[in-house]
């Protein structure tokens, strides 16, 4: 039998498909006497056992794949109509509260909707849009209002540059602006993404000290600490999410504020 | 054949004794921009407004008006009663006359008018010779088409099909060549053996198709205006469904020289090829993608024929069809948005449009035996062989399915070609 293979190999001719298998096989059955069993009947059946156990197999292999292209696709799908639900949502809850801000009073800001970005380095491309704030006293102008959405919608697209851009005629427009903090925040967002800190650093800083009553003064408080975080100035980081603790007791802010300190610690930093 | 004569039936009563096609358009008009393209002035041995008019109700995007219900039929701008088009409800205007410059040539001098505004909104002269007099009209119509929609027209361009005429042993093919609206069919091939899959390259000068002349399949590339012809695959068992490269001298093309159909790019000039696909489920009928990144091609590797991807350098390919359990004859749309693919429907097959960006899907023909989609090269419209061997055209974009039925013959795998240069 090991003579025959390594004949075999020799002739440089290795069966390469089923059919040259079964050819191989009815060869050395018919040329080998001195094999004690004949082979070449076993074999055949042994074959086309295995032949159409493989054809079973390329059968079920097919199955399979088109159930996994199937899956993929609905994956895929369902990840998009997920994406359209939150939209809408997100729309109505702006068109929402965009009814319910002019009937509250001034005094009421901490217990509206406010929307936190839920994780730290937040992308801007998926996190809740700011609510647009329109205090009863002032009333915010069709061309700012304009700009504004033009801005969010350009940072939804992910182009930061163009948004800040749009962003800052909000800011320099109307220093009485309603929507003048939330621009400065979202700058100061799209600032993080750009990687541009000092820039970002600065714009939350606007919304701190031009607008602590508002409700993003809050948020730009926190990213404040987190971008100091980022920069390793621990101190500075510290003491900045413990103002958020205190300034703005109850928010999200400020449980966010509170998570991060207590990473710190458990940092040893 | 069912027939549903809209307003066209008259035109045709006064069709041509040369015609070789009848046109009939159904289905809705809703959504479609109300135009009406007056009879031109001067005289000419084609009626120009009427193919204009044809070519634009064909595109599903206008519904025109018959020459009869028109309040007047002016032939210059200055002549327009614009408050008579409005009462007959129609937006634009198409006014125009034929002007002999010498013996031989013929001028197309026309107008667009915005019926509403009262603007004109373009004012062209097309020449054209005695035999390119139709061809000319077809121009009008894409000038008209791009005024008006923004998109460029491609009533001007033509279309290659096969035809197949008498019973065994007489049974003849022939490879055609024709206008985009099925008149003046040339033969540029004839053959006792069935020819298959004709396909344009991208300057409309050569047609590479499938013959079984030598009683198996191969592939040549002819030139259609001098006729000369060149076999550029002839490998042992398929050779089949060519398709030009966007830029180069290359096809796509199916062989099974290594044991199973496969998706092959042959250079035509160095004769080498690359294989792009590698399965043990068949692979075929592969189109370019319009930036010739790569193919989408037919394979039942999931069991049943659905439309797949792959790029030039191989790779994995990627499913794009799962509507439907059958999906195959692919065919890329030239600006790249939808996929047109034979799909299975109610126990046949239609022609089916799936918008590769939203993955919305819809079908364009109802059916029984559909087949053979191909784009214009404007993506607007769609050209398909119906049940009984005859031409359609589909809007892409509106709701008109024509006929452009050949009085001979059964019609196969049409081709539309690309924008004339």
């Amino acid at each position: 039998m090991k003579q025959q293979h390594s004949n075999i190999g020799r002739l440089g001719w290795m069966p390469k498909t089923l059919t040259q298998v079964v050819a191989v096989a009815c060869l050395l059955g018919a040329a080998t006497p001195l094999l004690a069993e004949p082979l070449a009947m076993p074999a055949q059946s042994v074959l086309s056992e295995m032949m159409s156990r493989q054809q079973q197999m390329q059968a079920e292999l097919n199955e399979l794949r088109d159930l996994v292209e199937r899956q993929g696709y609905e994956l895929e799908m369902l990840k998009r109509s997920n994406k359209e639900a939150y939209m809408d949502t997100d729309q109505r809850i702006r068109a929402l509260d965009a009814i319910v801000r002019p009937t509250a009073g001034a005094g009421s800001v901490p217990t509206e909707v406010t929307p936190v970005p839920t994780t730290p380095a937040v992308v801007p491309t998926s996190p809740p849009p700011p609510v647009v704030v329109a205090p009863p006293a002032q009333t915010v102008s069709a061309d700012d209002q304009a700009k504004y959405d033009q801005g969010l919608k350009l940072l939804r697209a992910g182009q930061y540059q163009p948004a800040i851009k749009m962003f800052d005629q909000v800011i320099k427009a109307n220093p009485a602006s309603p929507n003048r903090p939330n621009a400065l925040y979202w700058t100061g967002e799209a600032y993080v993404v750009l990687g541009d800190l000092k820039s970002a650093l600065n714009a939350f800083e606007q919304v701190v000290q031009g607008s602590p009553a508002h409700q993003k003064a809050a948020d730009a408080q926190l990213k404040m600490g987190y971008i100091y975080y980022d920069q390793k100035n621990y101190a500075r980081a510290r003491e900045t999410l413990n103002k958020v603790k205190t300034q703005f007791p109850g928010t999200q802010a400020a449980t966010l504020a509170d998570q991060r300190l207590k990473r710190m610690q458990s940092e040893g930093v | 054949m069912p027939r549903l004569f809209i307003a066209l039936l008259l035109i045709f009563a006064t069709l041509p004794a040369h015609a070789a096609l009848q046109i009939d358009i159904t289905q809705g008009t809703d959504g479609t921009m109300p135009i009406a393209v007056v009879p031109f002035g001067g005289g000419a041995p084609e009626d120009i407004a009427q193919i204009v008019s044809a070519d634009l109700a064909r595109s599903g995007q206008f519904n025109t008006l018959a020459p009869s219900a028109m309040p007047e039929q002016p032939i210059d701008p200055q002549q327009v009663n614009l408050d008579a088009w409005r009462t007959v409800k129609r937006d634009y205007l198409v006014v125009g006359r034929v002007v002999r410059p010498d013996a031989v040539n013929f001028a197309l001098e026309f107008y667009v008018l915005d019926v509403i505004s009262g603007q004109q909104l373009t004012a062209m002269s097309v020449s054209a010779s005695r035999a390119d007099l139709r061809m000319g009209a077809h121009r009008v119509a894409d000038i008209v088409y791009e005024a008006i929609t923004g998109v460029k027209g491609a009533f001007a361009t033509r279309i290659a099909y096969i035809t197949e005429t008498g019973q065994p042993p007489m049974r003849r093919y022939s490879l055609e060549v024709a206008d985009s609206d099925g008149y003046n069919p040339q033969s540029i091939l004839e053959s006792k053996e069935p020819i298959m899959s004709p396909a344009w390259s991208r300057d409309g000068r050569k047609l590479a198709y499938v013959s079984f002349e030598s009683r198996r399949s191969s592939i040549y590339v002819q030139d259609v205006y001098s006729g000369r012809r060149e076999l550029v695959a002839s490998f042992p068992s398929i050779n089949g469904s060519p398709s030009w490269a966007p830029g180069g001298n290359k096809l796509a093309l199916t062989l099974s020289k290594d044991g199973n159909p496969e998706i092959y790019v042959l250079d035509v000039a160095t004769r080498q090829t690359t294989r792009l696909t590698n399965s043990a489920a068949i692979d075929t009928e592969a189109s370019w993608l319009p930036d010739g990144s790569g193919v989408v091609f037919t394979s039942d590797r999931g069991g049943r024929p659905q439309t797949y991807q792959v790029g030039v350098g191989g790779g994995a390919p990627k499913r794009l069809t799962f509507d439907g359990g059958y999906n195959a004859r692919p065919s890329v749309s030239p600006d790249g948005q939808f996929l047109a693919t034979v799909q299975s429907c109610g126990g046949g097959f239609c022609i089916a449009v799936l918008d590769l960006k939203t993955g919305a899907s819809r079908t364009l023909s109802k059916g029984s035996q559909d087949e053979a989609p191909s784009f214009a090269p404007n993506s607007a419209m769609l050209l398909y062989a119906s049940g009984g061997g005859v031409l359609r055209v589909a809007s892409v974009l509106g709701q008109a399915n024509s006929t452009l039925s050949l009085q001979k013959g059964k019609v196969r795998d049409p081709a539309w070609g690309p924008f004339r240069q």
